[in-house]
C-alpha cells in the first residue's frame, strides 16, 4: 500500500506510466480502446494522464471503482465485472473532453502567444510528439 | 506495411493544420477522429495514401505524413478506408 507521501506524489505528477507488459495485457483484455488512454513510446510503454485518471475514478463511484481495482490486479474475473472496462473507457472519455476543452480555448483565443502556447500542448495530445519549435 | 512517423511531420504542415483549427475549417470532432486514428497505431501503404477525416485528408507517402488538405481538395494515393 502506497503511504500518504508516495500517493501525493503520485497524484502530483502529470502522468502515470505503464509498462509495455501492463499494456499487452490490458490490451488483451479490454481491446485496442486501451491504447486511447494515453501515448505509446517506442518502447511500448504508456503514459497517462494522472488527472485524466481521478476524473475518471471519481465518475465510477467507490463501488465500481473497488470493483474495478479487483478485475485490474486478477485476470480471472474480467468475464463477471465490466468495471475494468469502464474504467477504461472514462479515462479515454476524460482524455477527449480534455482535447476538447483546449481546441475551444484554443479557438477562442485572441492572444497570439497564448494561442501558441495552447496549441503546442493540443500538438502534443494528438501526436504525441514535443517538436521542439 | 510502415507506421507512420510522426517526428517527421514538417513544421510547415504542423502550422498549415494550426491555421486551419484556428480558423474552424477543420472542426473539433474531427481532430479527435485522427487522434482516435493516430492512438490505433496504423499501418499504411509504402506508396502514397491518403486518410479522411470529414472536414480534412491527411495524405503521406510510406511513414511520412506529408499534408493536411481541406475538405474537397483531391488527394492522390491509396485511400485508407478502416473505420476509426
Amino acid at each position: 500500500m502506497l503511504t500518504f507521501k508516495q500517493f501525493v506524489t503520485e497524484l502530483a505528477s502529470e502522468d502515470v506510466s505503464l509498462s509495455a507488459a501492463e499494456v499487452t495485457e490490458m490490451t488483451a483484455r479490454f481491446g485496442k480502446k486501451v491504447l486511447q488512454m494515453g501515448h505509446i513510446g517506442e518502447d511500448g510503454s504508456m503514459l497517462v494522464p494522472v488527472d485524466c485518471i481521478v476524473e475518471a475514478a471519481h465518475s465510477l463511484g467507490a463501488r465500481t471503482l473497488t470493483e474495478a481495482a479487483e478485475v485490474l490486479n486478477n485476470e480471472q474475473i474480467v468475464s463477471m465485472l465490466q468495471s475494468g472496462e469502464t474504467l477504461v473507457e472514462r479515462v479515454i472519455e476524460a482524455r477527449e473532453q480534455r482535447l476538447r476543452e483546449a481546441i475551444r480555448t484554443f479557438q477562442n483565443e485572441r492572444d497570439a502567444g497564448r494561442s501558441h502556447e495552447q496549441w503546442k500542448r493540443i500538438e502534443k495530445e494528438v501526436f504525441g510528439v514535443d517538436y521542439n519549435d | 506495411m510502415p507506421y507512420i512517423d510522426w517526428t517527421s511531420l514538417p513544421r510547415a504542415v504542423r502550422m498549415h493544420l494550426k491555421d486551419r483549427l484556428k480558423d474552424r475549417s477543420i472542426t473539433e470532432d474531427d481532430m479527435i477522429r485522427l487522434t482516435h486514428w493516430i492512438k490505433t497505431k496504423p499501418e499504411v501503404p509504402e506508396g502514397e495514401w491518403c486518410k479522411d477525416f470529414g472536414s480534412f485528408k491527411l495524405a503521406g507517402a510510406g511513414a511520412i505524413p506529408k499534408t493536411f488538405l481541406l475538405k474537397g481538395q483531391p488527394c492522390k494515393g491509396e485511400q485508407i478506408l478502416e473505420r476509426i
